[in-house]
């Protein structure tokens, strides 16, 4: 009987990279500034905000242009609710969030995905993503165009004991667990059963509507699991910035996740991670060029996107000798 | 038993009427064939029989159920496959794991577990039947390739192993032998024939190819500008003057 041929094992570059930069962000605030400490914690919510988007873009092949509107709703929702009773678990308040940008966007793909091919799903959810800027804008209990400021960070309470967040680098602690188990799900996805049909509607949808698989249905799914990972990621964030403005809703938010995922490589699953990660180096590296970060940056990324296709991990893939195949993503 | 009864088809587009009022019957484990000169519909029947597409009016019967507004998907629950004239297949995607993604497929539908959404790796019985599989149809030793690099008539070949690969009770092949050299075109019906002989499948195809579609058809049907002028056994089909005349042409034999 023929066996089949031995399926290449995920590699040990990819969990050792992953590993070492875990361990950076882990040990960060033990030899590095506090400013630094700050854009690290904002890194860490921009790759969970990513990679969550990726899952539809990358995976699914489903390119929209109004992931942000989920980002503010699960950042709004969450630090509302913490606002208006401050004496609820932090858990709740952080589920909250989540579930508002889980309905959100189960309202949202159910009309975009009507029109699920190319440039009219863009337009919808970008029309739609400018709805709930504009709605968000104008609402009074939500701060109008003056955001929410002034929201506090958690005291986490365990019965036997209780910690304080607001205290020293805790709560950046509590965002790089978070981030690595989001992560860690989102690569489940990714990689399972699930993944595997959302990889193969990108590339021939019709085979796999006649493989019996209600295609509608499960781009409802893709972008359903990415918008509510999305709006987790934005509850996450507002309780470390400490203030949100309508900003994180507008359609130029929603162009970040684009971005890093084109500068990383969307073909793979921590290609995202990886363009935040350069990204906000290049930020941070030029940030003292007066006149000339922009430029600067600008110009690094047209090299990346015009002459690295696929991406740094893309690149990287093909000068080791390892095309993109699902095995090696 | 009749499989497909279809009654007063009609499908039309803006500018045009591409289907108008077919009729059109495919009785079990018959090797039904469609033919026609291009634009004749053939194309829009097969999408309006799927459930690619639903008709402007008309009716589907499949194995004695109304299907005419069910979705493709869900006509293949039910036992319907189909192949397209160019074969679509997950070209990123290696020989082995699409047969093993069609197999995932077929245990969602069954409800087994081994298709659920937290296995990371397909199960173990599923890659072996699949290997069983493309050594049965002369592709195991191109497994591990990626789909997008193999031959015209190979991605032919492994489409309609993704297609049986669900137990279908009817196959839906459009065009089988395109672009194919004739030695391919030989085995292809060898096996279509073998399909319907052996294992009782029901086929409805479309096909150019005369020497085709005489090597196989056991019904033969002429489609004509979106109606259809002629169905039953292939010679007598073949004889019928107004086949002659509009299909064949005065020469007769080759269209």
């Amino acid at each position: 009987m023929p066996h089949p041929p031995q399926s290449r094992p995920f590699g040990v570059l990819t969990p050792l990279a992953a590993g070492l930069v875990l361990a950076a962000f882990a040990t960060l605030p033990f030899w590095a500034g506090k400013g630094l400490v700050f854009l690290a914690g904002i890194v860490l919510v921009q790759i969970v905000f990513a990679l969550s988007f990726n899952l539809m873009f990358g995976l699914t092949g489903l390119v929209s242009f109004g992931q942000a509107a989920f980002f503010a709703a699960g950042a709004y929702a969450s630090a509302w609710l913490a606002r208006s009773a401050p004496g609820l678990p932090f858990i709740l308040s952080i589920a909250f969030g989540a579930a508002v940008g889980a309905a959100l966007s189960f309202l949202i793909g159910l009309v975009a995905l009507r029109r699920a091919s190319g440039i009219y799903f863009a337009i919808l959810t970008l029309a739609l993503g400018q709805l709930i800027y504009t709605v968000i804008g104008k609402t009074t209990a939500l701060g109008r165009e003056d955001g929410l400021i002034g929201i506090a960070r958690p005291v986490l309470d365990f019965g036997l004991f209780r910690v304080d967040l607001a205290t020293g680098d805790r709560y950046y602690f509590l965002l790089v667990v978070a981030a690595a188990i989001i992560s860690g799900a989102l690569w489940w996805v990714w990689h399972g059963s699930l993944g595997r049909i959302l990889a193969a509607i990108r590339q021939e949808p019709e085979r796999v509507r006649f493989l019996g698989v209600d295609v509608r249905r499960h781009r409802e799914y893709a972008f359903l699991i990415s918008g509510t990972m999305t709006a987790l990621a934005g509850a996450l964030m507002a309780p470390w910035s400490q203030i949100i403005t309508p900003m994180i809703a507008h359609w130029s938010y929603s162009a970040l996740p684009i971005l890093f995922c084109l500068l990383g490589g969307s073909a793979r699953f921590w290609g995202p991670a990886v363009g935040a990660i350069v990204f906000a180096g290049l930020e941070h590296g030029t940030r003292n060029m007066t006149g000339m970060a922009e430029l600067v940056v600008g110009g690094a990324l047209l090299l990346v996107v015009l002459a690295m296709p696929g991406g740094i991990l893309g690149t990287l893939a093909r000068l080791s000798g390892r095309p993109a195949r699902e095995g090696a993503r | 038993m009749s499989l497909i009864q279809a009654h007063g088809l009609t499908f039309a587009y803006p500018s045009v009427r591409v289907l108008k009022d077919v009729a059109i019957t495919v009785e079990a484990n018959e090797s039904h064939v469609v033919i026609g000169p291009n634009g004749a519909g053939k194309t829009t029947l097969f999408k309006v029989l799927s459930g690619e597409i639903f008709p402007q009016a008309g009716s589907i019967r499949y194995d004695g159920e109304d299907v005419t507004r069910l979705d493709a998907w869900q006509r293949v629950h039910r036992g319907i496959g189909r192949t397209f004239q160019v074969a679509r297949l997950f070209g990123e995607q290696t020989v082995l794991n699409n047969v093993v993604l069609a197999l995932e497929c077929r245990e969602r539908i069954n409800g087994s577990s081994a298709g659920r959404w937290w296995r990371l790796t397909p199960a173990r019985a599923l890659q072996e039947e699949a290997m069983e599989r493309l050594a049965s149809y002369g592709l195991d030793r191109r497994a591990g390739d990626a789909a997008a690099t193999l031959s015209h008539g190979d991605k032919k070949r492994l489409e309609l192993l993704l297609t049986l690969a669900l137990h279908p009770k009817l196959i839906m092949l459009d065009e089988p032998t395109a672009g194919m050299a004739p030695e391919d075109r030989r085995a292809v019906v060898a096996l279509i024939n073998r399909l319907r002989e052996e294992e009782g499948l029901t086929l409805l195809l479309t096909e150019h190819d005369m020497e085709v579609v005489f090597g196989l058809a056991t019904r033969l049907t002429v489609l004509n500008y979106g109606e259809i002028i002629a169905s039953g056994d292939p010679e007598e089909v073949r004889r019928d003057a107004r086949v002659q005349e509009i299909y064949f042409g005065k020469g007769g034999g080759h269209a």
